[in-house]
This record gives structure tokens, C-alpha cells and sequence, in this order.
């Protein structure tokens, strides 16, 4: 890998709830790299997540963003730093229209200034969110509303993405859509940590990926490589 | 015929009076629609703005209105300063911990109020507040119009900022998740306590309305509380329209009880339809 990583996670152990949840996990993403993390329900893959975006923080262990210690920050200095997270069905504000939805995604003051330009963006990656512009958010199918959700994420001008189950409980046809805008993102320079129960789709579209196993990362490594993992073939592909 | 025309006066000034209730009652609302936190101290905020017009007028012969050049800058930083170093605190601990805390602010006032003002009941009459004009029969206080045409405006303006500035669309998106909030920027403790100063600056400018309309005590800040929280159940937690019309219900029900029963059934009237619509509507006329 060239240059510094982008994100560094180092031996976290997050406890949620009074109980532990991650040991010792470390994670990095290096600049223009798509991560999957993979794993079991309950495996910690979200608690992961929320870590790095700063809604849960970890009792040891430090994360660092672009060279600078973001351990102990809130969610909000995350994504004023570039770090947003799409959390799981979207989570988008109901009675609020499509249009304001994204115009509160732009709310951190580095992304005031590009609203209009990302606001282009988005409606270019995603036109079906021009066409509902004046809809409520609560009006929306279960796939409009996960676009929704993206689209938001983008007006906040980020750096790194973070997905929660991106495709959980969507029609194949949404879900497609979806991973063409995931391309579409990369494409611009935004890197991607892609948190999936759908392991097959998630190894195709990543670089690399971490296997976690009841709050271990047990697994980890290129894509290609671990597709040859006995282990992996076996839990995953039914091989 | 004669029936009608008896009936315009009750109908009118309890349209009328229905903007006060509104404006009384937009701080409360605000607050539990953002916050899910009832102020019981709201009354008692409001009638501190009330106090300092009451000073305006009799200590420095300015008009009353005026002295929200300082009760509006005042109760903001105050509504601020409760949320950020009381409220946001006590959230942490339970729901019930900010109720408590806004009931002590409550006592505290009041007794604030005796020590200062003494509990002798005032009122704030100007050359206008006492004025009333002719339209064929009706008879209406210049004042009653005066508190609808402020209501009007100010529900105007609290529509506007919110859905037009980011710290309304901020608020707005706290109010419905707080996490997802947070996710997209949002420092939401920051949020609330701007949202809990933008109530106390609604509650300064019914307070000095209310002061003109009605005599007040320094006990007198439950009773409007308990007229903003009869508004707001009938008008449904949380949205101005809401509020207004909530506001008309209970002017109405107030003049028209007045009218049909005598003085005395007035606010029983009233909160028979707040009762009412508590079993039959529990999330308020046009509540979601």
C-alpha cells in the first residue's frame, strides 16, 4: 500500500450495553479502497461501525482519521471531518420532504458552501429523488427512503462512507441501483466501508474485506485471497 | 336574528382571545415537540417578560411593548443556559429528571416574583390596552385584536425560520431522531438549547401580550400553563397550525362556555373539551 491509510482502527474493545461487544479489532482503509466487513448477525459488524462514526467509543484502543486522533469524538465532528455513516433502513427524517432531507445532509459548514454543486450530484446519481423532491420522506417506498438516505449522506460532502446493511429486506432491482451508485461513489474519490449481510455482493464489490467472528476479526485480507480461504468458501459459499 | 347577533360578541373575542392562547402556548409546544419534555416552568418564564414590562411602564414610563428589546435577549440566553447546564444533564439520568428540574425553576420564580414584585395582583394598562372600538353591535378591546395580530405574525415568523434556516430544519430533524440527527452533523444537545431559547423568546412576547390582556400575580404562571398545555392537547404536540387552531378551540369554548353558563362555567366548559378529546383524540385535533 502506498502512502498513509486513510482510517486506522487500533485494538479497539467496545463494550455495549455493559458488554463487551469488540476485542482487540483493527481495521485500516487506505485511499480509494472499498472494505467490507462480513459476518454473522451479532458478530459486532454494526457496533464496528458506530464506533468509527463515532456514536459509541471504545473503552481501549485509539482510531485515527487522516492522521489525527478522532477516538472520544461525537458522530457530528465525524461527518464536519468527511466520516459519514448511512445507518441501517435509512433512518430518514419522516415528515420532512425529499428536498429537506438533503438540505439538512449539507448541515456541516464544509458542506454549506458545495450544497448546490453536491445537490446536483446527488439528483444526477439518483434522478428518482428529483422526481420526489416535494414528497415526504414517510411517503416513500422502502427502497426510495434507502436512496434517500444515501443521497443525504452525499450532501454532507464525505471523504469516507460507512454503510450499515445498505441492501437488507430491498427487491433485487433497488439493490442493484444501490451498488451502482456504491460504484458510481467510488468513482469520485469517496472511500466505502460496506457493512452486508449479503456477503456474495459485498466481496464482489470490495477490495478487502474483515471477517468478524463474535466481536474477533478472525479473517482478513484482499478479497481475491480469501474468496481461496477454505473457511470462507465453507461459511459463505456454500462450497 | 337577535340570537345571532348576541352570539357574534362570544364568537369574536373568543377568536380573538384564541391567537393569545396560541402565542401562550407555542413555547410549551415547541419544546415537547423537540424535546418531549413538558416546561412546567413555562408560565412562570413567560410571566417574568410580563414583570419587566410591568417595570417598563410604571418605573421608567416607557411603553410596554418595548421592554422586549430586553425580555427577549434575556429570556433567550436563560432558555439556553437551563438547557445546556440543567436540562441536557439531567436527560442523561432519566426522563423524568428535566420535569423535576423545570418544576423547581417553577418555585423558584415564584417566590422570585413575591420577593421582587411583591404578591399583590398588577396590571399592565396603557392609553390602548384600555381602549375598545365599535363594529355595528360587537364591542372589541383594541387589545384582543392587538394579541391576534401578534400571534398571527409570530407564528408566521416561527414557520418561516423553521422551515428556512438550517438551525429550523436542525431542530426539526432532532425532534424526529436524534441519532440520525446527530449522523448528519447535528450536534443535537446544541440544537436543544437553541430550541428551548427560541421558546423562552415566544414565551417573552406572550408574556408582555398577556400582561396587557389580563391582571397577574406572581402565582399566576400556572394558571397560563395550564391554558397552553389545554391548547396544545387540543391542537396536537408539535405543529404551529396545530397550536393555532388548539388555541381558537379554547378561546371559543372559554367565551361561548361564558356566554351559554355564566363566568363561572367558562374555563369548566373549556376543559370538558380538553377532556373530551383527550379520550377520543389523545394525540390532539390535528396531532400526527
Amino acid at each position: 500500500m502506498t502512502g498513509e491509510p486513510l482510517l486506522k482502527v487500533s485494538n479497539i474493545d467496545v463494550f455495549y450495553g455493559g458488554l463487551q461487544a469488540l476485542w482487540d479489532i483493527t481495521l485500516t482503509v487506505n485511499p480509494g479502497e472499498i472494505v467490507a466487513i462480513i459476518g454473522a448477525n451479532g458478530a459486532g459488524k454494526s457496533t464496528l461501525l458506530n464506533t468509527i462514526a463515532g456514536v459509541i467509543h471504545p473503552a481501549k484502543g485509539s482510531i485515527e482519521y487522516e492522521g489525527g486522533k478522532t477516538t472520544t469524538l461525537e458522530p457530528f465532528n465525524m461527518v464536519a471531518l468527511g466520516v459519514c455513516l448511512v445507518p441501517e433502513a435509512g433512518r430518514t427524517f419522516p415528515n420532512m420532504t425529499v428536498r429537506e432531507n438533503l438540505h439538512i445532509g449539507s448541515y456541516n459548514h464544509r458542506a454549506r458552501d458545495k450544497k448546490e454543486k453536491n445537490l446536483q450530484m446527488v439528483y444526477e446519481h439518483l434522478p428518482l429523488l428529483k422526481e420526489r423532491e416535494n414528497q415526504l420522506a414517510k411517503t416513500l417506498s422502502g427502497g426510495e427512503r434507502q436512496m434517500l438516505a444515501v443521497g443525504r449522506g452525499l450532501m454532507s460532502d464525505p471523504k469516507l462512507m460507512l454503510f450499515d446493511e445498505l441492501s437488507l429486506g430491498l427487491s433485487p432491482i433497488i439493490i442493484n441501483e444501490l451498488y451502482r451508485v456504491l460504484r458510481e461513489i467510488r468513482a469520485r474519490g469517496i472511500n466505502v466501508i460496506l457493512v452486508e449481510q449479503n456477503v456474495r455482493r459485498s466481496l464482489k464489490e470490495a477490495d478487502r474485506a474483515y471477517i468478524l467472528e463474535a466481536g474477533h476479526v478472525v479473517l482478513s485480507g484482499k478479497v481475491a485471497e480469501l474468496r481461496e480461504e477454505e473457511k470462507v468458501q465453507k461459511a459463505y459459499f456454500g462450497a | 336574528m337577535n340570537f345571532l347577533l348576541d352570539l357574534s360578541t362570544p364568537i369574536t373575542l373568543g377568536i380573538l382571545l384564541g391567537g393569545l392562547y396560541a402565542l401562550i402556548a407555542l413555547g410549551l409546544s415547541l419544546v415537547f415537540g423537540v424535546m418531549k419534555l413538558i416546561n412546567l416552568a413555562h408560565g412562570d418564564l413567560m410571566l417574568l417578560s410580563t414583570y419587566l414590562a410591568f417595570t417598563f411602564m410604571n418605573v421608567w414610563k416607557l411603553d410596554p411593548i418595548l421592554s422586549l428589546v430586553i425580555g427577549i435577549p434575556v429570556l433567550f440566553v436563560f432558555g439556553f443556559v437551563i438547557q445546556k447546564y440543567l436540562l441536557n444533564r439531567a436527560f442523561k439520568i432519566s426522563m423524568e429528571a428535566p420535569l423535576i428540574i423545570t418544576f423547581g425553576v417553577s418555585i423558584i420564580l415564584e417566590n422570585l416574583y413575591q420577593i421582587l414584585w411583591s404578591p399583590q395582583a398588577r396590571g399592565i394598562s396603557t392609553s390602548y390596552s384600555i381602549r375598545s372600538f365599535g363594529i355595528g353591535e360587537l364591542h372589541i378591546p383594541v387589545i384582543y385584536l392587538l394579541d391576534f395580530v401578534a400571534a398571527l405574525i409570530i407564528m408566521f415568523a416561527l414557520r418561516e425560520f423553521m422551515r428556512r434556516t438550517y438551525l429550523g430544519q436542525a431542530i426539526n430533524a432532532a425532534s424526529q431522531d436524534r441519532g440520525a440527527a446527530q449522523l448528519m452533523g447535528i450536534n443535537a444537545n446544541r440544537v436543544y438549547a437553541f430550541a428551548f431559547a427560541i421558546a423562552m423568546v415566544l414565551a417573552a412576547i406572550a408574556g408582555v401580550f398577556l400582561g396587557l390582556t389580563f391582571p397577574f400575580t406572581p402565582q399566576s404562571g400556572v394558571s397560563f400553563l395550564i391554558i397552553a398545555f389545554g391548547v396544545v392537547v387540543l391542537g396536537g404536540l408539535g405543529s404551529i397550525a396545530g397550536t393555532f387552531i388548539g388555541g381558537l378551540v379554547m378561546g371559543l369554548a372559554q367565551t361561548l362556555g361564558g356566554y351559554f353558563f355564566g363566568a363561572s362555567a367558562q374555563m369548566f366548559v373549556a376543559y370538558l373539551i380538553v377532556f373530551v378529546v383527550l379520550g377520543v383524540r389523545p394525540q390532539g385535533i390535528f396531532g400526527r
